[in-house]
């Protein structure tokens, strides 16, 4: 019953953000984009065919992050806004199965926005690699594509269960964008923070609390680059072992579940009034 | 009537001070800013760094070609600054060793040295990559004299898969006693082969039949050794019984001679 809820509440946001005409212009101009990848290998004249791939995965990793903080952010503080959480929790349907249904709802539309422009970058990258010699385009290996692919989308999907835990513990679509932008932030120049601590703490006497802290706050804020297996698309081998990459998949699929199980419990103790 | 007279002369103001304002600025030669600490853009880009990277290395290159290379010889510390960093965000970018090659080490001494500094980082990330070893062993033979590096990064190109046979001969040549002139010799041939402009050919061609000069002085200094046991205390000794004459040099070289050892050096580099 709990299911059937949640699978209709998924569909409402899905379809309620197909409709949505900002998200089609987001998605045309990502489209847009990705062809422009045609001319910015022009100013490369060697590595054609890494420098469009990483132009071509940047363009899908900032339409999704355009995406969860422009689009998710605000469907979340609408419904509250708009007072549409309140129609939809008069039913039966508890709070955890509204925040997972809101997930699953985002979660769907941003992975058919990155199967739309991964599907367009691919065609685009084959058409580059037809056009040189391979010289400058030597591989092309899809299953690394599909591998960096579904790294960018759970890295994603990780900003999304944390775009969800502050929704439901701060009120407003602005606060949660602010907290959510930072929350990227942080995760993104922590991993340089750290590495810049040992490479001192290599010349210096180390110091184990510091080490310990920016550890436990890597947890918190986990280094999304870990899922970043661009740099693979252009090689025949990987040169992470299959190990590794199940690990990273594994520990942020445990994040993403731990943040939503977060986000469940925090709109259960929230009063919505 | 106002309303559109008023949008037209704020329209044409704009467009004359623009028109102004761009002229100026299109006067003073481009700038290369001085690029911010490489663990800014680390901390900031994230899963970006490798366009990041990227736009770096296009912004240092448009700069370089659209530039007074005087004014690029100034900024010869934030140049290499920018293709550290370039490299340092995105190891894998094969086209800044190439275009830290054709740059940097033309400049001074410390520059080859940069360029070799991230050269060696190449090597490390595109091991099979025959090109970087036999660039870092071009550095050390042509910018630093250093023939005895430039003998090793020879040999290790010569090892690669799609290196020219040439280079261990190249490496062999260089490495053995008075090598320099030889070695020289077949860079500069295989160099002359390979060039599509005719200006550079010609200097080529110019610097060849110095060093060829230079090879038979050198034939005649060992010839000299099996004959009598020693070699010559100077040059003169050689003719004309091993040597018909001494050859004559153009202005830009000059032949110096300590036994056992000689070699052909530029009067810049003498200096």
């Amino acid at each position: 019953m709990q299911f059937n809820n949640i699978t209709s509440l998924a569909r409402i946001i899905i379809l309620d953000g197909i409709r949505r005409h900002a998200l089609l212009g987001l998605l045309l101009l990502s489209l847009f984009s990705e062809i422009m990848g045609l001319f910015f290998m022009d100013f490369i004249s060697h590595d054609v065919g890494r420098a469009s791939s990483d132009f071509l995965f940047s363009i899908m990793w900032l339409a999704g992050l355009l995406f969860l903080f422009f689009h998710a952010v605000q469907v979340i503080s609408w419904d509250e806004e708009r007072g549409v959480i309140y129609s939809i929790l008069s039913r039966p349907l508890s709070r955890a199965s509204y925040v997972i249904g809101v997930f699953s709802g985002l979660s769907v539309l941003l992975i058919l926005l990155h199967a739309v422009l991964g599907i367009v970058a691919l065609s685009t990258l084959i058409w580059i690699q037809s056009m040189l010699d391979p010289t400058y385009f030597q591989t092309l290996s899809l299953p690394h594509f599909l591998l960096s692919w579904c790294g960018l989308v759970i890295a994603q999907l990780v900003v999304l269960s944390v775009v969800m835990l502050f929704s439901g513990l701060v009120r407003g679509g602005f606060p949660v964008l602010l907290l959510s932008v930072a929350y990227y932030a942080i995760c993104t120049a922590l991993p340089t923070v750290r590495e810049s601590f040992y490479q001192n703490a290599a010349t210096t006497d180390t110091n184990g609390v510091a080490a310990l802290l920016l550890q436990i706050l890597t947890a918190f804020f986990p280094d999304l680059t870990d899922l970043d297996y661009k740099n693979s698309v252009l090689i025949e081998t990987l040169t992470t072992s299959y190990s590794n990459i199940a690990a990273h998949f594994l520990i942020t699929s445990f994040y993403c579940v731990i943040m939503i199980a977060c986000a469940c419990f925090a709109y259960n103790r929230r009063d919505l009034q | 009537m106002t309303k559109p007279f008023f949008v037209a002369c704020i329209i044409l103001a704009y467009s004359i001070m623009f028109a102004h304002y761009d002229n100026l600025k299109s006067e003073n030669p481009p700038q290369l800013t001085p690029a911010l600490p490489e663990t800014i853009y680390k901390a900031s880009l994230g899963f970006l760094q490798q366009l990041g990277a990227e736009v770096l290395y296009i912004k240092t290159k448009v700069f370089l070609g659209g530039s007074d290379p005087v004014v690029s010889l100034e900024k010869t510390m934030t140049l290499s600054n920018y293709f550290e960093i370039v490299n340092s965000l995105h190891p894998d970018f094969i086209d800044t060793y190439h275009f830290t090659e054709s740059t940097l080490p033309w400049i001074s001494p410390e520059q080859t040295r940069i360029a070799n500094r991230i050269l060696i980082n190449g090597t490390q990330t595109h091991p099979d990559n025959y090109m970087l070893p036999f660039y870092l062993g071009f550095n050390h033979f042509y910018f630093l004299k250093e023939h005895k590096a430039a003998s090793t990064y020879f040999w290790q190109s010569s090892k690669l898969e799609g290196a020219p046979s040439w280079f261990g001969h190249l490496a062999a040549t260089l490495s053995s006693k008075s090598g320099d002139i030889i070695g020289g010799l077949i860079l500069l041939r295989a160099m002359e082969r390979n060039e599509s402009s005719e200006v550079t050919k010609a200097r080529y061609q110019h610097d060849i039949v110095e060093h060829e000069k230079a090879v038979a002085v050198f034939k005649a200094v060992q010839l000299f050794q099996s004959k009598h046991g020693r070699y010559p205390n100077n040059l003169m000794e050689l003719t004309p019984e091993t040597l018909p004459a001494l050859p004559i040099f153009s202005n830009e070289y000059k032949l110096i001679y300590a036994p056992p050892e000689l070699r052909l050096v530029k009067h810049d580099e003498e200096q």
